[in-house]
């Protein structure tokens, strides 16, 4: 149905490009303008695909803490597992899924923090900085 | 003593902010006959955190002595916090250097004259760009501007930081600068972030298992770059943004200029790479750069980096700036990228 997300990014767009080519306008005003239009890019390029990026990054995050998980002590292994082992949200929810990706991104970092030195924990810390250069690569946002 | 205002120069200024303005140079002036011109906003945004001005008074023959001033105030939010009355001390101190940089006249430190803590210091003659070294001018021109660059990085490190009173002002470190320092940018981490972001836990814990020791204590500037550097026939003037200056490890300063993000800033492909920038700076400082040290502070300018974003966004969020800054693509990326060969 008409206007779509997309209709209405690209008319918000337009009405501050409109601005930004009126010799009118201040400088200053030119730089807060730009600002918004760059934040609307941001999302005109990204809203589409965000609801499977987080579905599939919730996925492959939850395996990765419930695999490493057993590397730190039980306490924090149960906080962890805790999330991870929670209902992934629907994949149409973006605000959940969203959500659910800040807690698993805190579970990861609560996991590097309690790690204990060895060479296990180089391995440890390798695969995690491989994921998240993967994760990187394929965030829309 | 009057405003411009008062006087029809004309000023963009909010009345409020040119009359507390006023008033504070009133009384630092001792209410002699000098009146305050051209008062405007330097920079764009919200937060106008900088303003230049004119103070007129009459000289001794009779004529008019016009000093051109800048007033630097606390930003609302932004990419660091940092303390007007550090950087004043900084700068007092450094007047009394061979370094090139602005005089400072008041300082407002806890905002009472103001509205928030300011200082007031001498407008520099010159011109930056901070791309000048691969801007437009010819090869020959852009190399020697790189190496009059590197030369002053060497001469902020050559400083006699002891004799000039720093060490009254900025803690000194010892040989546990990197440490120091990464200690200092995990609370700014910590105090800013709004969610958790592993790829910079993972970059402070790595980081932490192989800090370098440092050899030697010297004043580091912290934000050095072209940006900051006013320059006068393409020879350098002045210094400026001295507001993160403190006593730490040279390398921390020749890391950030050689770090990966900011090589179209200090680097020329195939004319000055950052190999030709660390030979000149071991001549002209006549120390030697330890490579492994080296890496580890090219790595810790990226995660200092990231940090200023996690900062900058939520000042954003929060409302106090104009600026929408994020943890971007580009530099998650270089610092994992930098994590992993550093393995």
């Amino acid at each position: 149905m008409r206007p779509t997300i997309n209709d209405q990014v690209d008319g918000a767009r337009r009405l501050l490009t409109g601005l930004l080519e009126d010799d009118e306008v201040p400088a200053a005003a030119c730089e807060t303008l730009t600002n918004a239009r760059r934040l609307l890019d941001q999302i005109g390029r990204s809203w589409a695909a965000l609801p499977g990026f987080y579905a599939r990054d919730n996925t492959e995050l939850a395996q990765l803490l419930q695999r490493m998980r057993t590397a730190v002590p039980m306490d924090v292994a149960a906080r962890i597992a805790k999330v991870a082992n929670a209902p992934a949200p629907p994949a149409v929810d973006v605000n959940a899924g969203a959500s659910h990706n800040a807690e698993l991104r805190q579970s990861l970092s609560d996991l590097l923090h309690a790690m204990p030195a060895g060479p296990g924990r180089d391995a440890a810390r390798g695969e995690i900085g491989d994921y998240l250069r993967r994760r990187m690569a394929a965030d829309p946002a | 003593m009057s405003t411009a205002q008062e006087t029809g120069t004309g000023t963009t200024a909010t009345p409020d902010f040119a009359q507390r303005l006023y008033a504070w140079i009133a009384a630092e002036t001792g209410g002699r006959d000098a009146t305050l011109v051209n008062l405007r906003p330097v920079g764009l945004g919200r937060s106008r955190e900088n303003w230049v001005f004119d103070l007129v008074s009459p000289g001794a023959d009779g004529t008019d002595q016009i000093e051109p001033l800048i007033v630097r105030t606390d930003p609302d939010g932004g990419l660091v916090d940092t303390d007007r009355s550090t950087e004043f001390a900084v700068l007092r101190a450094l007047e009394h250097s061979t370094l090139p940089t602005p005089a400072v006249r008041w300082l407002d430190a806890t905002g009472e004259h103001i509205g928030r803590p300011g200082l007031v210091m001498r407008r520099a003659s010159g011109v930056c760009d901070y791309r000048i070294v691969n801007g437009p001018l010819p090869l020959d021109v852009r190399i020697d501007l790189a190496r009059q660059f590197c030369d002053l990085l060497a001469q902020v490190h050559g400083v006699d930081w002891a004799d000039l009173g720093l060490g009254a002002v900025l803690a000194d470190p010892g040989p546990e600068a990197a440490r120091f320092e990464l200690d200092r940018w995990e609370q700014v981490l910590r105090t800013d972030q709004l969610e958790a972001y592993p790829e910079l836990d993972l970059a402070l814990l790595e980081l932490r298992d192989w800090a370098p020791r440092t050899s030697r204590t010297v004043l580091v500037h912290a934000d050095f770059k072209p940006g900051n550097i006013l320059l006068e026939d393409n020879r350098v003037a002045c210094l400026l943004d001295w507001e993160l200056a403190h006593l730490g490890d040279p390398l921390e300063d020749v890391g950030w200029v050689t770090q990966p993000l900011r090589t179209r800033e200090h680097l020329i492909a195939g004319a000055w790479e950052a190999d030709d920038l660390i030979a000149r700076y071991e001549q002209v400082s006549g120390t030697h750069v330890d490579r492994l040290a080296l890496q580890w502070w090219q790595i810790f300018s990226t995660l200092k980096t990231a940090i200023m974003q996690v900062s900058g966004l939520r000042a954003f969020l929060e409302g106090r700036s104009d600026e929408p800054y994020r943890p971007n693509r580009r530099v998650l990326s270089t610092l994992l990228d930098a994590l992993s060969g550093s393995n």
